[in-house]
């Protein structure tokens, strides 16, 4: 990701850690099912694996073990990556879907229009998470970050960047009952 | 009576067949592991804004496959002997 000179990343927002914790008690699941399977069937059916096959089964299951780290990493850099970084000058939409596909969008604080935030849900609620719409006059008219950790405090932060740069007076002058926020300047 | 897996598969299929063709299947999982390693190590070098969380990351992954990588070898030796 190329700053501009003198550009300093600010803040960077990520999706909340549950999202990042579902996955890891996924992957442990994922890791331990196997031998309840075995065990449980061995149990129902009374089958009992010796000699060669059960070293087969026990390397399918090291390879099993393989797999789920390494798709839990692939997780990991897919929450790591995908993020913006709120810099002095603009917000920058950085938008990582596995390994393959990432997509960087530059929204400076003097095209956004307004932002608005989302909180649904019990979870959600509780553990402050939610998904943040920043509304703009570029070609892309609205970037979204979904989940991410804490969004009111995301949008104050956005709010009072935009105070510093002389692009709208006050935080509540902006975006108040769903009307469109900071003109341009 | 218990049913025995091992008999019955074992009459199908000679052991060594059965070898041969865990070892060539064991080897096209290393080479798509790497590849796949590869490319998330490129990742985290390439895009990584704190270069200190990627070396945090990439060290533990790294050991944990060598761990798993170990279990596996030391499986399928036992395997083969």
């Amino acid at each position: 990701m190329d700053l501009h000179e003198g550009e300093v990343v600010l803040k960077e927002v990520r999706k909340h850690w549950f999202i990042m914790a579902v996955r890891i008690v996924g992957s442990f699941f994922a890791a331990i099912l196997p031998p309840v399977v075995y065990y449980i069937g061995a149990g129902t059916f009374r089958f009992h694996a010796e000699g060669e096959i059960s070293s087969l089964i026990l390397l399918a299951y090291w390879i099993w073990l393989l797999i789920v780290w390494l798709s839990f990493f692939v997780w990991w850099t897919d929450y790591y990556l995908d993020a913006w970084h709120i810099t002095n000058e603009r917000i920058i939409d950085i938008e990582q879907i596995g390994l393959f596909h990432r997509e960087i969008n530059s929204v400076p604080f003097n095209r956004i229009q307004d932002i608005t935030t989302e909180v649904s849900g019990v979870l959600e609620t509780f553990l402050r998470f939610g998904d943040i719409h920043v509304q703009t006059a570029g070609e892309r008219r609205t970037v979204i970050i979904k989940n991410a950790d804490d969004p009111e405090s995301v949008k104050k932060f956005i709010f009072n960047q935009m105070v510093e740069m002389n692009l709208v007076v006050s935080e509540s002058s902006v975006g108040r009952d769903g009307v469109s926020g900071p003109s341009a300047k | 009576m218990p049913y025995d897996v091992g008999k019955t598969v074992a009459g199908i299929l000679s052991p060594e067949l059965i070898t041969r063709g865990v070892v060539w299947a064991f080897l096209a999982f290393v080479a798509i592991y790497t590849i796949f390693s590869a490319i998330l190590l490129y990742h985290w070098r390439r895009f990584s804004m704190r270069a200190h969380a990627f070396g945090v990351a990439e060290m533990v992954y790294l050991t944990g496959s060598v761990v798993l990588f170990a279990g596996a070898i030391m499986t399928l030796l036992a395997t083969m002997v």
